[in-house]
């Protein structure tokens, strides 16, 4: 079997041992490839920055730890933003770990503003049961749908954060960090669209695709995209953090998985004019 | 009765239900409310139906002495340890937050991690111009593999902006195409649950 | 009386309603009604389960992440009573690692009610419809080890998936397994199509149980879904081209 031959059916291990390399290359002796920022992260930004001091900002960590290396980056520069504009900041999640994903980004921006109080500038409510539903229930009676106790199980009526909000109809704008259901579909219908809640989410990659129409009809305001999406806010904000760092093996991963899908096509090719050329009958697939 | 049962009950909430999401009528809002509320109830109850299955399934290895006992063992003390340190000092629990932080957090971010290289060996697999169909899709998978990243803008800004346009319209068209034939498909089932007729999902014809 | 915005959603579900029931109605009568097309990866599941027969492998049958507010499950569940009385009929055995808690009794009722209406009640092994865990990838990782233990044959997805669909189909795949998935999850398709022999996409998995079980009230529901998608398709042309006229007719109904 000649070396073309072969290309059409590699062992997957050779696909791995590769992209592992090239991974850690990259990783080692960075490229610097230039980044811009997009239109739609340019909108997150703006969004987020013409908001007045004071105003809150529901963060809805509707992800797990599974997901915060793809999209931690990008909460992490969103709430910095928002802490640095005097923004306050709620937590909660319809996602069993998501309030600990909440208390995750807390616990890493928290000791940057100091000045930042639990209960004044920042609340983490944690995870409550009932998905779609508990997100119907939080535009009826916000306090009552959690419980009246936060993340931690203590009472949230004495935190100045929670004065004068009511409904969830109330904040100013809504950080959705989601991956699944409950996620963005979820919000849209049943707060942000009936209720015109301005929202911008942050997805892994894979989810981008499904969510581009919620974009066009004007039910979202922005989409901020996986690490790339992480590497634009820290560079559009100033907020350095990991995503900047992962771009180029990000860029060189992906030209790794091209160069193997042209491979196989070469291999394709080869076995395809070799049966062709044995008198194969012509395969004409 | 065993079967009629369930069913009424079905028919007679499904009715209810989404007449409190029509109908704007404050004798409604508490139906809905209650509704919602019986939901979360039995979702958080069911929860002990896991633990009960996953206790049955690896109890019954462990006394067996079933191959690979050991690792039954394994979760079945990690599951009611970790239970019991969660019950005892709630999400205050410094032990309880440092193994979710230091054990299952980067765990979980490494299973996740490998899908990298599945993708890789799936688009390699896959992505044959065994015809002109499949040559498009190859094409337009390279072109937005290489154009999401820094490395499409730095061969060229027509690939970036090639990409885009792939997402922003094909790739829109079909997503929406597939999502509200799907949707439709969603209410009719529903629409069969709620009139009876379709029963397969309750353990009998 | 009709909330703000559900004007037209309470008009259409109500014609379709009313379709569904006149058309099941005309079905149960004798009537005609039209025919079903075949779908390639529904007729696959008989391959499937006689490949397990051949080799004495178990099949794996995995109905997804969603629960039981997600009305992919409750497609997914016609099928697994399929597939488990054609397993026990053929003394097959079918492994169902849940992801969801609260689909767990039913899928196991579904499962142990198609061994006894096959009249092997007394085949059917509890375990083997079993609750692995509600952390999707601890799930995942937990689907993976029992396709390498027990050298399953085939495996069918079937249902409401996310991230995790590469991670089970491609291990699927590595085993070499038969692989049949079937989702409406259109981020997850891509996967699907790329790593399992035979892909369901979007409303097919909904046709599912019209084609596995035909009889008047599936049938009918079929008919009635093509008719919806047919009204869709109007509403759209209709709209976009109010929209180029100027006009946002649609739009403002849709609204009221």
């Amino acid at each position: 079997m000649t070396i073309f031959e072969k290309l059409d059916s590699l062992d997957r291990r050779w696909v791995f041992a590769f992209q592992a390399l090239v991974f850690c290359i990259v990783i080692l002796k960075p490229v610097g490839l230039a980044l811009t920022v997009g239109d739609q992260v340019r909108t997150a930004y703006e969004t987020i920055d013409s908001l007045p001091a004071g105003s809150i900002v529901w963060f809805g960590t509707d992800y797990q730890a599974a997901n915060a290396a793809e999209l931690e980056p990008a909460a992490l520069a969103i709430l910095k933003h928002c802490f640095q504009k005097n923004l306050r900041v709620i937590g909660a999640s319809t996602w069993p770990e998501g309030g600990a994903m909440m208390a995750r980004l807390l616990n890493q921006v928290t000791p940057d503003f100091p000045d930042k109080e639990y209960g004044v500038d920042f609340l983490n409510l944690g995870y409550r049961p009932g998905g779609q539903v508990w997100l119907q229930q939080l535009t009826d009676d916000l306090p009552a749908a959690v419980g009246g106790v936060d993340h931690f199980g203590d009472p949230i009526s004495e935190y100045p954060i929670m004065d004068g909000l009511n409904k969830i109809q109330d904040v100013a704008l809504i950080v959705g960090i989601h991956v699944g259901t409950p996620g963005t579909p979820e919000y849209i219908r049943v707060i942000t669209d009936p209720h015109n809640v301005p929202m911008i989410t942050v997805l892994p990659a894979v989810s981008v695709a499904v969510t581009m129409p919620y974009l066009a009809s004007g039910q979202l305001v922005s989409i901020v995209a996986s690490l790339r999406g992480g590497a634009e806010y820290e560079l559009i904000s100033g907020f350095s953090g990991t995503a900047m760092t992962g771009m180029d093996s990000q860029s060189f991963m992906n030209l790794t998985i091209v160069i193997f899908v042209i491979l196989g096509n070469i291999g394709f090719f080869y076995n395809k004019y070799k049966k062709g050329a044995s008198g194969g009958g012509g395969a004409n697939v | 009765m065993k079967r009629e049962g369930p069913v009424a009950l079905l028919m007679i909430s499904g009715f209810l239900y989404i007449i409190s999401v029509i109908v704007a009528s404050p004798a409604m809002e508490p139906v809905a409310a209650t509704l919602d509320d019986w939901y979360k109830v039995v979702v958080g109850f069911i929860n002990l139906v896991g633990v009960i299955s996953l206790t049955q399934v690896n109890g019954r290895a462990v006394l067996r002495r079933s191959e690979g006992w050991f690792y039954n063992a394994i979760l079945l003390v990690v599951l009611y340890g970790y239970i019991i340190l969660g019950l005892v000092g709630g999400l205050h629990n410094v032990a309880f937050n440092l193994i979710y932080d230091n054990i299952l957090t980067p765990i979980l971010m490494t299973i996740f991690s490998t899908l990298t290289f599945w993708i890789g060996s799936a688009a390699y697999r896959a992505f044959r111009a065994k015809n002109a169909d499949a040559a498009i899709l190859l094409v337009a998978a390279v072109v937005v593999m290489i154009g999401r990243v820094t490395l499409g803008s730095a061969i060229s800004p027509a690939i970036p902006k090639a990409a885009e346009w792939i997402l922003n319209f094909p790739t829109v068209a079909g997503m929406r195409a597939i999502e509200m034939s799907a949707a439709i498909g969603g209410i009719v089932l529903a629409l069969r649950m709620i009139t009876g007729l379709e029963r397969s999902f309750m353990g009998f014809d | 009386m009709i909330k703000e915005g559900m004007v037209l959603t309470f008009i259409l579900e109500l014609i379709m309603g009313i379709a569904l029931l006149v058309v099941v109605k005309r079905a149960r009568a004798g009537k005609k009604i039209p025919v079903i097309h075949e779908i390639p990866g529904l007729k696959a599941l008989e391959e499937a389960v006689g490949r397990a027969t051949e080799m004495g492998a178990p099949i794996m049958f995995v109905p997804g992440k969603g629960d039981l507010a997600d009305a992919q499950t409750y497609a997914a569940l016609p099928v697994l009573e399929y597939v488990a009385k054609s397993c026990a009929e053929y003394d097959t055995r079918i492994i169902v690692p849940l992801g969801v808690a609260v689909v767990y009794p039913v899928a196991e009722a579904v499962t142990r009610q198609a061994f006894q209406v096959s009249g092997k009640g007394d085949a059917y092994r509890e375990t083997d419809v079993r609750f692995i865990n509600e952390q999707n990838w601890a799930w995942a990782a937990g689907i993976n080890g029992i396709m390498e233990r027990e050298k399953v044959s085939a495996q069918i997805l079937f249902g409401a998936f996310w991230a995790e669909s590469l991670f089970l189909a491609e291990a699927g795949n590595r085993a070499g397994a038969m692989q049949i998935a079937g989702t409406a999850s259109t981020s997850q398709i891509p996967f699907f199509v790329a790593a399992c022999d035979y892909t369901l996409i979007g409303q097919e998995i909904f046709a599912a149980s019209a084609y596995l079980n035909p009889e008047p009230s599936t049938t009918g529901g079929l008919v009635v879904q093509d008719w919806g998608k047919m009204l869709g398709l109007v509403l759209v042309l209709l709209g976009s081209i109010l929209v180029t006229l100027g006009s946002n007719a649609i739009a403002e109904l849709m609204l009221k």
